[in-house]
């Protein structure tokens, strides 16, 4: 685990706001509440930035991000009205384009509803390795877990989407 | 003949020791099955890193941080000082941004809310 100096938070907001909108968007299906989440995450690092010491930057924030999602999750459980990640697979139809990449648009669609299938545990692990490109002892950190449950929730992951997209 | 499970995954990841690289390397080229799993395992890793980072929508992020900053901050707005205070801070602020993050307008709207609530530190990092 490397001491890397702290970023400000406009750093924070400009070099990781993306990845965390696409972690959230890759986990929901949905830009609204990908959206939501980055404002949240962005004020939950405003408000702890302060308190932070150099160490992991990647885990502190990763973590935050995790613990304000499944905030979300659960704020949402206690107002059924609002569809929950799981219930709202999200596809979109896709706009007229080229045949390669109307072909690519629909593989894309394909992997994002079969991530969506997948339990939120291994959805999440493949997501915060795939997608956000965290190491394994990043996503440790991040969701407080050993590094081999680590292993397995992706190796896992992968297995049910090879399934999922055969 | 013991099979590496989910070792397999750490490998194309890059994430097993040499130790075990070794072990998967050996094993693989008895295992036909193994060898299939580390190509499916691949190949999936791929799709998922293929998807497109996508972009922020074009929304005013900066405005919705800011609506978020100052929900604790009405509380203090019982006077009409820090009501006449919050309204100048935000003439300051810009209007609507297009920009996926307009950190000028951040910053100008976490001034707005200094000015309500001097108990948060200074933004850091401002130029």
């Amino acid at each position: 685990m490397s001491d890397e100096p702290v970023p400000s938070w406009e750093e924070v907001a400009r070099e990781h706001g993306r990845k965390i909108y696409n972690f959230a968007y890759r986990l929901t299906g949905n830009a609204d509440d990908a959206h939501d989440l980055v404002q949240e995450v962005l004020l939950r690092v405003r408000r702890g930035l302060d308190a932070y010491r150099p160490g992991s930057f990647d885990g502190w924030l990763w973590r935050i991000t995790r613990n304000a999602f499944l905030d979300e999750v659960r704020r949402r459980k206690r107002r059924p009205s609002v569809p929950l990640p799981e219930d709202d697979p999200g596809g979109v139809d896709p706009s007229p384009s080229p045949h390669d990449e109307l072909a690519k648009v629909r593989l894309g669609e394909d992997i994002q509803r079969a991530l969506l299938r997948l339990p939120y545990d291994f959805r999440e692990a493949v997501v915060l390795c795939d997608v956000v490109g965290l190491t394994y002892e990043e996503i440790a950190e991040a969701v407080g877990i050993p590094i081999g449950t680590v292993r397995s929730r992706i190796h896992r992951g992968r297995r049910m989407l090879k399934e999922l997209l055969t | 003949m013991k099979h590496p499970g989910d070792l397999l995954s750490a490998y194309v990841d890059g994430e097993a020791s040499a130790a075990e690289r070794r072990m998967i390397d050996e094993h693989i080229g008895e295992c036909a099955g193994c060898r299939d799993d580390l190509a499916d395992l691949a190949e999936v890793r791929g799709l998922v890193q293929s998807l497109a980072l996508l972009e922020m929508p074009k929304t005013d992020t900066a405005s919705g941080i800011a609506r978020r900053l100052l929900r604790p901050a009405l509380a203090w707005a019982f006077s009409g000082l820090a009501v006449a205070a919050l309204a100048l801070g935000l003439a300051f602020a810009p209007g609507e941004s297009e920009s996926t993050f307009d950190l000028d307008a951040l910053r100008d709207q976490h001034t707005a809310r200094l000015v309500v609530d001097p108990g948060i530190s200074t933004v850091r990092g401002g130029p």
